[in-house]
């Protein structure tokens, strides 16, 4: 099974040659049962100034993850930026994990394990790509700190930071349903659309290329059962020369095995889990869009106090109540400040998010050719392969008798 | 794997030896199937050309049953005891709802590709059936397979189903495939073909279920690019126009990719290796059904003697008594 090559990350728009590559290997289940938990190697290797070392590792385990994501979109959501998504927590896959004991790692769980661990990488190194998140002290300290972090204990599902989260998701798709934004800007109206287009064509995508996998798989599969049909044949088979031509079929049948079982890893590991993260990633892209439509509601929300305030205050003018009017001054004063705060902070994330999106943009085109580059060069490889062992077994099948 | 003249060897030298060598049998008749299959609701036209002796052809259209019914007649003839007759190819599904079923059974149950309708490997199973036929020495011979290949309409046929007495008693010879053989010869053959037959047998079924993988790879490919298709965005901006092209470059590799995989391939490999499979696996199921008419037969001749044998000394003793 060939393990994805570790992605290398040019610093994008800058033109300097810095560079930062992370690779995420070695998993490790630490304790046992149902407080056991996965660890794994985070590596990285870097000439970029701000960091101590050129080239260090720190153990990390699942949990580190979750929690520096959420650390991040705690921080830089509001200000315009897409924040790469972390993999998604699998009960039933963690619970695997930890019930299973070391010996009999089937083949199951292994995977499981290292779609994972390619999966942490691929989080790493979109997030390190990134300017801004990768000189954010969480994030240094996530990668640099040889000791192991505190526990993000509130990424666990059932705690109660968890179950307030919840409710606040629910709020926010409650909030993104039922309020409706007066888009002024034309950019924005036709991105939006872009992106749920994007979004539709993804997914029908990564639904073909999954249902290729499975195929994939099933022919491996086939392919490996008649190569045990023929060797069974070849030995009952009385005749030498065709009961060894049957032996070498069976042989390289079990080779072409080997290779449609790797074009499917390929398959999935470069084709369908890469399009799988852009569909995330525009999830990512569509909660940046709500921050934004958010600050409008603050905006306009206190546009509206604003008004009321006014009024007030006219109110408590026409009636003559001066201690009315005084407060009623001062309240105007500072819902006024409120609203040009509000205002300049919609209009920052409006540009920020323009900015984001246009290096989003960037970065998916390249994304994209990087992937189909690698699959058809995987793919170029499997079939020489392929055609390298009918090549040595045409001799044999000629000289059949 | 026994080819066609060890075949006629091997059925003429049971016990008996010829001093000379048997003369090859040219077979009568020569069959060419040609593309002209047409097919009308239920009922599949085959068009044969037939030539004689290099000269005179006939094109004369069969159907499938017209088949079955000569198979029929050639291994309930009284002449065809004892040989191995070649095996019918299997009737393909025409109607929807079999090509449903059979889809169903070898694509998986939830797919939705239906197989589409292969005359041309019909065309060459069945050619090669008559071929066997014709150059078999015995079989080439019979009147029906004469019949059947001369005369313009084709014979008249009869509804051909096993009733349950001929079920019944097939189910009890079956028992009787456990009976040693009083001869080496026959019995190590039996051996082998007890152990080859289920080889082969699962031999050409895992070549099938290859061809379908494949198949299902394709048309899977063909969704793909598909969505490919509807990827690509408005030529506006610069990384948009690059991706527009990588994605045409990619859509169109995944679809020359896709059409070797049905057509080309899948067709060969079918009809090459597929085709020998399946026949040989047929072909070895008709060896053993001989081989089991033979055990049969060896077992009520042995049970016969052995009742003539207890009968014997009474009836000795009776005659001895007359006398």
């Amino acid at each position: 099974m060939s393990s994805p090559k570790l992605q290398l990350n040019q610093v994008e728009g800058e033109g300097s040659d810095e560079y930062i590559q992370i690779g995420v290997s070695d998993p490790q289940k630490i304790g046992d049962g149902m407080s056991s938990y996965m660890a794994y190697k985070v590596t990285t290797k870097t000439n970029v100034s701000y960091f101590r070392k050129k080239h260090w590792s720190v153990m990390r385990r699942f949990s580190d993850f979750l929690g520096l994501h959420r650390k991040l979109n705690e921080k830089h959501l509001h200000s315009g930026r897409v924040i790469p998504p972390a993999p998604e927590k699998s009960a039933i896959g963690t619970t695997k994990i930890k019930l299973g004991s070391d010996k009999n790692a089937d083949s199951g769980s292994s995977d499981f394990i290292e779609r994972r661990r390619a999966a942490l990488e691929r989080y790493m190194n979109r997030t390190s790509a990134h300017s801004t998140l990768r000189a954010d002290p969480d994030f240094r300290e996530f990668i640099e700190l040889d000791a192991e972090l505190p526990r993000a204990t509130a990424t666990s599902a059932l705690s109660s930071a968890g179950v307030l989260r919840l409710f606040n998701r629910v709020g926010e798709t409650v909030n993104k349903m039922t309020f409706k934004m007066d888009e002024s800007d034309q950019w924005f109206e036709e991105k939006t659309q872009q992106i749920e287009s994007l979004d539709a064509q993804l997914r029908k995508l990564q639904g073909s290329m999954e249902g290729l996998v499975n195929y994939r798989r099933d022919l491996a599969l086939s392919t490996a059962a008649f190569a045990k049909a023929t060797a069974v044949l070849s030995s009952v088979e009385e005749h030498s020369s065709l009961s060894r031509a049957l032996h070498q079929l069976s042989e390289s049948t079990e080779r072409t095995h080997t290779i449609h079982h790797a074009q499917a890893d390929a398959d999935f590991y470069v084709l369908s889990e890469n399009t799988k993260d852009y569909i995330h990633l525009i999830a990512a892209v569509k909660d940046v869009f709500h921050e934004r439509v958010k600050t409008f509601q603050t905006w306009q929300h206190s546009q509206i106090t604003l008004a009321k305030k006014r009024e007030a205050k006219a109110k408590a003018e026409l009636a003559g109540r001066m201690d009315k009017v005084q407060q009623a001054q001062e309240e105007v004063s500072e819902w006024e400040g409120k609203v040009e705060r509000s205002q300049e902070e919609f209009e920052r994330i409006s540009k920020a998010i323009k900015k984001e999106m246009e290096q989003f943009d960037v970065m998916r085109v390249k994304d994209f050719r990087d992937m189909i580059i690698k699959y058809l060069e995987d793919l170029m490889t499997s079939q020489q392969q392929i055609i390298k062992v009918w090549e040595t077994f045409i001799p044999e099948a000629k000289a059949i008798s | 794997m026994l080819d066609e003249g060890s075949v006629s060897g091997g059925s003429a030298s049971s016990g008996a030896s010829s001093p000379e060598p048997e003369e090859p049998f040219i077979p009568k008749f020569k069959v060419k199937f040609s593309d002209n299959v047409s097919k009308d609701g239920e009922s599949v036209r085959f068009t044969l050309q037939v030539s004689q002796n290099g000269l005179t052809t006939n094109m004369l259209e069969r159907e499938f049953e017209d088949f079955e019914y000569l198979d029929h007649c050639v291994s309930t003839s009284q002449s065809s005891r004892g040989l191995i007759i070649p095996p019918i190819p299997q009737r393909s599904a025409i109607d929807p709802f079999s090509v449903e079923v059979q889809s169903k059974r070898l694509m998986g149950v939830e797919s939705k590709i239906l197989i589409p309708d292969e005359f041309h490997k019909d065309c060459q199973q069945l050619q090669k059936y008559l071929e066997l036929l014709l150059s078999h020495p015995v079989l080439g011979k019979n009147e029906k397979l004469h019949e059947f290949l001369t005369q313009k309409n084709p014979p008249p046929r009869t509804k051909v189903k096993k009733g349950l007495m001929s079920k019944l008693s097939d189910s009890l010879d079956a028992r009787k495939s456990s009976y040693r053989d009083s001869e080496e010869f026959f019995q190590k053959e039996r051996d082998w073909v007890t152990k080859y037959q289920p080889g082969i047998a699962y031999t050409s079924e895992a070549l099938t279920k290859i061809t379908c993988a494949q198949l299902r790879i394709s048309h899977q490919l063909e969704e793909m690019v598909t969505a490919l298709k509807i990827s690509t965005c408005p030529n506006d901006l610069v990384h948009n126009r690059q991706y527009n092209n990588i994605n045409t470059i990619f859509l169109d590799c995944m679809d020359k990719l896709k059409v070797p995989e049905t057509e080309d391939k899948g067709q060969q490999e079918d009809m090459a290796l597929g085709s020998t499979l399946g026949l040989w696996s047929r072909y070895t199921h008709a060896e053993s059904a001989m081989l089991l008419e033979r055990t049969c037969l060896m077992v009520d001749y042995q049970a016969c003697n052995r009742a003539l044998d207890k009968a014997k000394p009474n009836r000795k003793e009776a005659v001895s008594t007359l006398v």
